[in-house]
């Protein structure tokens, strides 16, 4: 797929932080955030190298080391499903090949499903956090609810 | 005093955590203002009195800490404040519950905290995953320099101070302090060399004053109500009370606040209501995957720092996991491993081919020579690694040896 980029948004984005190092993470989280496929191109990369006076090695190198960023392609909805030891005694191994399985069944194309370390939700373990948002006590009848919601919300948000 | 007292949790569901009104109805602010009416030594004084230490993990003493980041260098115009808000051991979930609960609280303690080091700026990082601790804080942050609480002379005082969040992006490592600062200055999460330690040389090379959550909420409690006050809480080395999050099979999983020195068996028993039906306590995991597995004898040990460093355990953040006659021991051990494994920057070699060969290791029908050969890798790592993660493996891969042997073999 063509990565799509935004020059001005990215620009505007940009500009809402002071052009200090120290500031990267916040500005690759809101520009990751405002792209539809959940992730920083290179063209935006060489932008935020510019503004912050680094190399694009530099600004790879952060995007690379961190697990909540990507410089691939992804999809609108990202699943996060905790791994951390009461959440995997829990199933959620499980339930992540599940909800993969399941969402084939379904036909849910924007949906990519990723693990994550422990979402300090454990008293209400398995969770995972879907988009921002904390889905706890997971069952499989809980995926079917959660997956289906998010067919709905497509239809409706297609024109 | 009750025995109920809470000072972390003192406010939680009793009032809107966005709502500054709501806080200094319940006295929110009295403690910054009598702060500011005292000589910066004194707030110093009553800390180290007090006896609190470092709730993040280390338990080192708070106040100590304080002393070290002004005396390090008293010309220095700048120095900082850093709140460790990036919560990230498995299985704990304390500074999530401050934060979405009772923001300002956190910053009135990081406010004490800053004016008694002369500080001039403060930063909070937070974990992304977070979403909702970063939208209750940022708006607590904001209301607070609408208010005059933070900002260009605070109430009238000559005290000025700036506060603004950060985030992390999905690395446990940057939970350790200087890794933590690393990538505060915008770079990846590799660590320090330590010392010098961020009292001395911290953020942009300014000596800095970091702390967890829980120990900044603290903060207010021991200037309002004084440091023996506190310190009559908790044990003879542990002062105060502490965060304890429980998870695993039990009727009520949740994060309890008591003084230091409860033990397992009224927490699970009695605080938590017992194992949920068909489920026998078995032991715990206790401190979190940096932490140590204990078993049926520990439960009525005191859950202090020195009381379970005598018998080899840790506290740690204050995670407690429940391991039950269910759990499959191998299963977790395993997992925690891979944690590690997945965790390790790979900057020095014996923690990035360590944590590699014990997960590897993990994953294959383990004889006891090869436990023998897991617990002399762990201990290699321990003296070779550069930060604290390489360190780490030592204490759940030991202690999971001495307590469930015979799980870790057979299955």
């Amino acid at each position: 797929m063509e990565s799509e980029w935004n020059p001005t948004l990215v620009e505007n984005i940009l500009r809402e932080f002071k052009p200090q190092r120290m500031y990267i993470l916040k500005a690759l989280h809101r520009l990751q955030d405002s792209h539809p496929q959940q992730y920083l191109p290179e063209e935006t990369l060489d932008r935020v190298a510019k503004y912050f006076n680094l190399t694009r090695g530099q600004v790879f190198g952060i995007v690379t080391y961190y697990t909540m960023f990507s410089s691939k392609p992804r999809e609108k909805n990202i699943a996060r499903i905790c791994k951390s030891p009461v959440c995997h005694s829990k199933g959620s191994t499980l339930l992540a090949e599940k909800l993969q399985r399941k969402k084939e069944i379904l036909g849910i194309p924007n949906l990519v499903i990723e693990y994550s370390e422990c979402l300090g939700q454990c008293h209400r373990a398995p969770v995972m956090l879907l988009n921002q948002e904390i889905q706890a006590d997971l069952t499989d009848e809980k995926l079917d609810e959660i997956l289906l919601s998010l067919k709905e919300n497509n239809h409706e948000s297609r024109p | 005093m009750s025995p109920d007292l809470k000072i972390s949790l003192a406010n939680v569901g009793k009032l809107n955590p966005n709502s500054l009104e709501d806080y200094l109805k319940v006295g929110g602010f009295e403690s910054l203002k009598k702060t500011l009416t005292q000589n910066p030594d004194e707030i110093i004084d009553q800390i180290q009195l007090s006896g609190l230490r470092g709730r993040g993990g280390a338990g080192f003493p708070s106040g100590l800490k304080q002393r070290f980041t002004y005396d390090s260098c008293h010309a220095c115009p700048e120095r900082y404040v850093v709140c460790n808000a990036d919560e990230g051991e498995p299985g704990t979930y304390k500074d999530r519950i401050i934060m979405e609960n009772d923001p300002f609280l956190l910053i009135e303690g990081i406010l004490i905290a800053g004016y008694s080091i002369r500080g001039t700026r403060g930063f909070v990082y937070i974990r992304r995953e977070y979403y909702d601790s970063i939208n209750k804080v940022e708006n607590a942050i904001k209301t607070c320099y609408e208010k005059g609480f933070l900002g260009k002379n605070i109430l009238g005082s000559n005290f000025s101070f700036e506060l603004e969040t950060f985030y992390g992006a999905g690395s446990y490592l940057c939970g350790e302090e200087l890794t933590l600062l690393e990538s505060l200055e915008g770079k990846r999460g590799y660590p320090r060399i330590k010392p010098p330690f961020p009292a001395e040389v911290g953020l942009f090379g300014k000596p800095t004053l970091v702390n967890n959550v829980e120990t900044f909420s603290h903060l207010p409690f021991i200037v309002r109500e004084g440091a023996e006050t506190y310190a009559r809480l908790g044990t003879a080395e542990s002062k105060g009370t502490k965060l304890f999050c429980v998870s695993g099979n039990v009727n009520k999983p949740g994060t309890y606040e008591f003084p230091m020195g409860i033990t397992l068996r009224r927490l699970i028993f009695d605080v938590c209501e017992g194992m949920k039906e068909g489920y026998n306590f078995l032991g715990a995991l206790l401190g979190g995957a940096a932490g140590t597995f204990v078993d049926e004898s520990f439960l009525d040990v005191p859950l202090a720092y020195e009381t379970l460093k005598q018998k080899g355990a840790t506290l740690g953040s204050g995670a407690i996991m429940i391991l039950d006659n269910k759990t499959d021991v191998k299963a977790m051990f395993q997992n925690i491993l891979e944690f590690f494994k997945h965790e390790s920057c790979g900057k020095c070699v014996p923690c990035r081919i360590g944590t590699t060969l014990l997960y590897e290791k993990s994953k294959s029908k383990l004889l006891e020579s090869d436990l023998i050969w897991m617990a002399q890798e762990a201990t290699y790592m321990a003296k070779n690694s550069l930060c604290p993660l390489g360190q780490s493996p030592d204490l759940p891969v030991k202690s999971a040896i001495k307590y469930f042997k015979n799980q870790l073999i057979e299955s």
